[in-house]
């Protein structure tokens, strides 16, 4: 088995790793289409939806990646503790970052951040947002993933922890993104210059892209769709109503 | 000039450790780092005290013997071997904390001393090119570019001292493997051998007890001879051409 | 005791050839069978060691250092010879052989010096092989340069870490031979002692400097590789360890020494900065190519180098000979430096020095040429000094370098104790009374691939195997004595470290027996030395334990050795009374202040015998005849 050895086990890693790495980036693609609109983003998720064969496969492996990653992540933090079982009473650190000292941090909390955001907007057992809309797409009665999304990130709380989950995730991959070049060997002297700056690049387009979404929620730049709006202002006018109305035989008439 | 030195002290392997405080003065600028030592030791002798161990041999840069650990560093401020540091690299008054290379592969012997010989497996396992003594062809019928011998003598030029594990947060030894295995990867004389020695000498590694790779580039910053980790990379893509090839290690 | 070369007959040329032709030789399987102790795994040791292996010997190496790829072979920068003649400028075995017997001023064995060049060649093969890194050409071709005044280029070299790269080649071959368990290798551990069993050499005592731990190993035949003894000085260029202690211990056991007093200096060392120092460090001699060496004229200057004007400096080497100038031997510019520091005009702090100024080099080619030759030594200065040798001139002072003498050997290499056999630094063989640069390099791999594997197994074949035992009543009384003498060594517990013991002893071979030596000096040595001795056995503090890591008591063994070896080497520079190579005596030179050398009398190696505790050593002499050179006189005016 490759992982039995240190070279094999990184080699692991970075592989799965570049994995996880694909789903981000197809994620933020797929997730980037909310600026296109209500309908573009809805109609992808029902792309999706209407894939089940290949989502749910695609969903496994992403998932057993996900696990050899973590597993072998926690693996490697075990072994290079016990590499220096008695510490340095002093210890500086010349030249590693901050990002690569924290890998394992990072990670963590970019599984946390998943979890929180699979039980949010994937199982829908954590608000907000209270309910799902659906929506009328092309004729057919569709889950309105925008709205869910948008009236989630409404909630300035959301916003906050899906952005700092993006700087973990920046920090991951700064240090990642390089260090996959290292770890299989697709470096040379004359490019080590730029290999070390592909990490810190990408992670700071991928964490933009993603930020985006909830700042430009926040700021107003994405909005609820009209209809929803109405809706939402009749069900506000429902339940306004509900309260004032407890009797609706006669009290209105005797007040006016 | 005057110092307060904290040093490491253990009476031998597997014993407690402990850091110890002296006061050393009246040093001159031009003395070495282990001078220094010497003559804080000659002290200790003359007050009944046992003198701290130490390893050294050369003492010009070269033979790797020297290891200490200065002010958090591998080998301290000046990146290069200990016994060519010198006291003109420290303030006066300054207090210097000196600790052994830690790392469960060089576990302590005495005081500062480790036992490196995990690097012995390393190099043991497949650094080298396996030719008997006698069987060799005129050195000119092998032309080898001037780049390429470069190349090989740059990641050849390790002294062994263990300054990379020392200041590796994993305490690994990719960057003296690595060098090893990247010199003969550079040179034709490696071609034979190239996929069973990487895949061996990992494995020596491993069985060593050293750490994984993080990339931290910790060790290539103290390398008293600038390996650089580029070998580390070499090494990587060299294993993984061994594994495609279906090579396991030999015992 | 006749003292027998063991030098084939025949024409020198074909000498080795021939006498391989008709050795015995040991049946594969029955290799397997002998014992062989390798004691110093150095360029000599690793190399035997290794090679023995592959012939499929059982070995046992040792050696004092943490790993075998630390010996002191490591240190040497310059390069190694090999009458390869890659350069067409006329190179050949037998140029390189002259060269070296005329180098060492006619006091080596012409048939040593002529294998030693014969297989030089084989040298580099094996090494380039290996995949030792030498320089190369654009071509790709193997590089060469000339070193030490050569006339041709025949120095091969991989930066200035030739001795790194070679000894790594031989480590990694003996690695191979540790792997596959025909060596079993114990690092940190010295050799106290050898075991003489039945007039031969059976097996030595050792203590392992981890656990304390007494030992002894049998074997068929042992293998001295254990380096020069120029530490006898306390300061040189040698690594802290190097020692004399397994050849003076083997000396004791019965092994003639020969000619201790060739003790080499090197001009361009950094000086010693003050009472602290604890070693020296060369500089290549390549510096003298561009950098002009000097001291003010007066006594009194006491002005910074670049406030004295030209006309008050004296560049003495380039006023005393004109044709060589800076580029006089080593010798001479050595024994130059210190005269001009003994008329007081030595400059830096400790008044022992002398200026290298690249002043006018620099402003000749400009400071980009001078840096891209000698950057690395420029930087190495001032790492050292903390002073920039671009602004202000280097200061330089020669250093004990390297021991020609050694633990005399036959044509074999065997010593004078049979299955005793000394290799490298440690033997007297080739170099004669002065060493060319490149040329140990050379030896020590020659010994150790190309000699030894095949003396060894004729020695061996010609007698019938008889086995020892370590329960064998000379190897438990060896044992014992070097238990008792570590006992001794702690109990003592007086007031003086070690180290205060070597330097004293170092300050008297250096102002007796250093550069130029006389009668009346060597005698004093001769009176400071055994006081020494006997307070160092009276007042020495060796604090800690027997059985674990205790560098004092390591030390003092070697010091102790040091106290009695240091008598020998002032014996030997005695009786010798001729100047020759690197043994300046001054009765004896030539007006111009040349050395003198006796030829009619002294053309002999001097072979001295052990004869017990504080009894004077007896001398036998080996006569060296010349059959295919002649004689010279050197003259480098
Ligand atoms: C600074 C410097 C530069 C030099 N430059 C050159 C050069 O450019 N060209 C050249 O040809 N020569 C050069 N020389 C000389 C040359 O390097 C040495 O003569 C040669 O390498 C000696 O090799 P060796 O194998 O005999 O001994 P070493 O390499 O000294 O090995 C001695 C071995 O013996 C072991 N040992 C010693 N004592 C004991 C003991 N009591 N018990 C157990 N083990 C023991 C040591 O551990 C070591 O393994 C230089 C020397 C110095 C010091
Ligand atoms: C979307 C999520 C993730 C992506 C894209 C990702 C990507 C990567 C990549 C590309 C590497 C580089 C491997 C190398 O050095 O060659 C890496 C390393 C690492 N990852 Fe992740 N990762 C993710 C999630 C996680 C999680 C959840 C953990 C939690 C355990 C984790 C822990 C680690 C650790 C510890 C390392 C460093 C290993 C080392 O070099 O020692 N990662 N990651
Ligand atoms: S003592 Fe040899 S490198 Fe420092």
């Amino acid at each position: 088995m490759l992982a039995t050895t240190s070279v094999g086990r990184k080699l692991v890693m970075a592989v799965t790793g570049i994995g996880l790495f694909l789903f981000v980036v197809g994620h933020l693609a797929g997730n980037l289409l909310i600026y296109a609109g209500p309908d573009a983003l809805n109609a992808y998720a029902l792309k999706l939806k209407e894939m089940p064969y290949v989502v749910w496969p695609a969903r496994l492996v992403i998932l057993s990646i996900f696990l050899v990653h973590i597993y072998l992540g926690l693996e490697l933090y075990r072994q290079n503790r016990e590499a220096r079982p008695d510490k340095y009473f002093q210890e500086e650190t010349l030249r590693a970052d901050f990002a690569s000292r924290h890998m394992l941090f990072t990670g963590l909390m970019i599984l946390l951040f998943v979890v929180y955001h699979l039980l949010q907007f994937t199982f829908h057992a954590v608000p907000p947002p209270e309910h799902i809309y659906t929506t009328d797409l092309k004729g057919k009665e569709v889950t309105d993933v925008y709205t869910m999304v948008v009236q989630g990130f409404q909630t300035g709380g959301v916003s906050a922890i899906y952005i700092l989950a993006q700087v973990f995730l920046a920090l991951h991959l700064s240090h990642a993104m390089t260090s996959v070049f290292e770890t299989f060997g697709w470096t040379a002297t004359r490019f080590r210059g730029y290999i070390e700056k592909v990490g810190p690049i990408v992670a700071t387009v991928i964490c933009f892209g993603y930020i985006t979404i909830p700042l430009a929620v926040l700021t107003g730049n994405l909005r609820l769709p009209d209809s929803v709006i109405e809706q939402q202002a009749l069900e506000e006018m429902e339940t306004n109503m509900i309260d004032v109305m407890p009797d609706p035989a006669g009290r209105r008439g005797d007040q006016s | 000039m005057n110092f307060t030195v904290m040093v490491w002290r253990q009476e031998g392997p597997k014993k407690q450790g402990r850091m110890e405080t002296h006061k050393v003065s009246g040093i001159t600028e031009d003395t070495s780092f282990l001078e220094m030592l010497d003559i804080l030791n000659e002290e200790l002798i003359e007050k009944g005290e046992e003198p701290i161990a130490f390893d050294h041999d050369c003492r010009e840069g070269i033979c790797g013997a020297c290891s200490l650990h200065i002010n958090g560093v591998a080998h301290g401020p000046e990146n290069t071997t200990t016994c060519q540091l010198h006291m003109r690299s420290f303030d006066d008054g300054d207090t210097i904390v000196i600790e052994p290379f830690r790392a469960r592969a060089f576990p302590v012997i005495k005081d500062l001393v480790v036992d490196r010989s995990g690097f012995e497996r390393i190099i043991e396992a497949g650094g080298y090119v396996s030719v008997g003594t006698g069987g060799a062809p005129d050195a000119n019928a092998l032309p080898i570019a001037k780049d390429e011998a470069e190349e090989a003598f740059d990641a050849a030029a390790c002294i062994g001292c263990g300054a990379c594990v020392a200041a590796c947060k994993n305490a690994s030894a990719m960057l003296f493997t690595s060098a090893k295995v990247s010199q003969f990867t550079h040179l034709p004389q490696g071609e034979p051998e190239r996929h069973q020695r990487v895949v061996n000498m990992v494995k020596a590694m491993d069985d060593a007890g050293f750490g994984n790779c993080t990339n931290y580039q910790e060790c290539e910053a103290v390398c008293p001879k600038q390996i650089s980790i580029m070998n580390i990379h070499t090494m990587n893509r060299e294993y993984v051409k061994a594994k495609l090839a279906g090579t396991s290690a030999t015992a | 005791m006749k003292l027998d070369s063991k030098v084939p007959s025949g024409p020198l040329e074909t000498k080795w050839r021939d006498y391989k032709r008709d050795m015995k030789l040991v049946s594969p399987n029955n290799k397997r069978k002998y014992h062989i102790i390798v004691v110093g795994t150095g360029l000599a040791g690793a190399s035997a060691a290794a090679s023995l292996a592959e012939l499929g010997y059982s070995i046992t190496a040792f050696c004092y250092n943490d790993s075998p790829r630390r010996a002191h072979s490591i240190a040497a920068q310059g390069g190694i010879n090999a009458a390869k003649n890659y350069q067409n400028d006329n190179d050949s075995v037998y140029r390189l052989f002259y060269d070296t017997i005329k180098g060492g001023d006619f006091r080596s064995r012409e048939a040593n010096v002529y294998r030693l060049a014969e297989v030089s060649t084989s040298i580099i093969d094996q090494c380039v092989a290996q995949g030792v890194p030498f320089a190369r050409e654009y071509g790709g071709w193997l590089d060469n340069r000339s070193f030490g005044g050569a006339q041709v280029s025949r120095t091969f070299y991989a930066r200035g870490q030739t001795g790194q790269q070679l000894l790594l080649g031989a480590y990694q071959a003996l690695a191979r031979q540790i792997h596959a368990g025909k060596v079993k290798m114990h690092s940190r551990t010295e050799m106290l002692d050898l075991v003489v069993v039945d007039g031969q050499a059976r097996g030595i005592v050792t203590r392992n400097l981890v656990t304390g731990k007494i030992e002894s190993w049998a074997a068929d035949a042992v293998l001295l590789c254990t380096g020069g003894y120029a530490n006898v000085f306390y300061l040189s260029t040698n690594a802290k360890g190097c020692n004399v202690t397994a050849a003076y211990r083997a000396h004791k056991r019965g092994a003639f020494f020969a000619g201790p007093c060739f003790t080499q200096i090197h001009p361009t060392c950094i000086p010693v900065s003050g009472e602290h120092q604890s070693k020296l460090t060369l500089m290549s001699e390549s510096l003298r190519n561009d950098g002009r060496v000097w001291v003010p004229k007066s006594t009194e200057d006491k002005r910074p180098a670049n406030e004295i004007p030209d006309d008050e400096r004296d560049y003495y080497l380039e006023r005393k000979y004109p044709s060589y100038g800076n580029l006089a031997p080593r010798d001479i510019s050595s024994r130059s430096a210190k005269e001009v520091c003994d008329e007081g005009r030595g400059v830096g702090p400790t008044g022992l020095g002398v200026y290298l100024d690249f002043r006018d080099a620099i402003a000749r080619d400009g400071q980009d040429v001078i840096s891209r030759k000698y950057g690395n030594l420029f930087d190495m200065y001032q790492r050292i000094t903390g002073e920039d040798p671009y602004q202000s001139p280097m200061r330089i002072f020669p250093a004990l370098h390297y021991t020609m003498g050694g633990v005399w050997v036959d044509y074999n290499l065997m010593s004078t104790i049979p299955g005793l056999f000394v290799l490298g630094e440690a033997n007297f063989s080739d170099h004669g009374a002065n060493r060319l640069g490149a040329s140990a390099l050379m030896q020590g791999l020659a010994d150790g691939y190309f000699v030894i594997p095949y003396t060894l197994g004729n020695f061996l074949a010609k007698q019938p195997k008889t086995s020892v035992d370590t329960d064998q009543a000379e190897f438990k009384e060896t044992e014992r004595a070097a238990r008792e003498r570590v006992t001794r060594l702690l109990s003592v517990n007086g007031s003086r470290t070690v180290d205060s013991f070597h330097r004293e002893l170092g300050k008297i071979m250096w102002e007796y027996c250093g550069m130029a030596r006389n009668e009346a000096g060597l005698k004093k040595a001769l009176e400071l030395i055994p006081p020494l001795r006997q307070e160092f056995w009276e007042n020495v503090r060796v604090l800690g334990g027997a059985d674990d890591y205790n560098v004092s008591l390591e030390k003092a063994g070697r010091v102790a050795d040091f106290l009695e070896f240091a008598e020998l080497l002032c014996h030997d520079a005695l009786d010798r009374k001729e100047s020759c190579g690197a043994h300046f005596r001054e009765e004896f030179q030539t007006q111009e202040g040349e050395a003198k050398r006796n030829d009619d009398d002294f053309c002999y190696v001097s072979c001295w015998e052990h004869k017990g505790e504080n009894k004077s050593p007896h001398l036998h002499k080996e006569p060296l005849s010349f059959e295919s050179v002649k004689l010279a006189t050197r003259s480098y005016k």
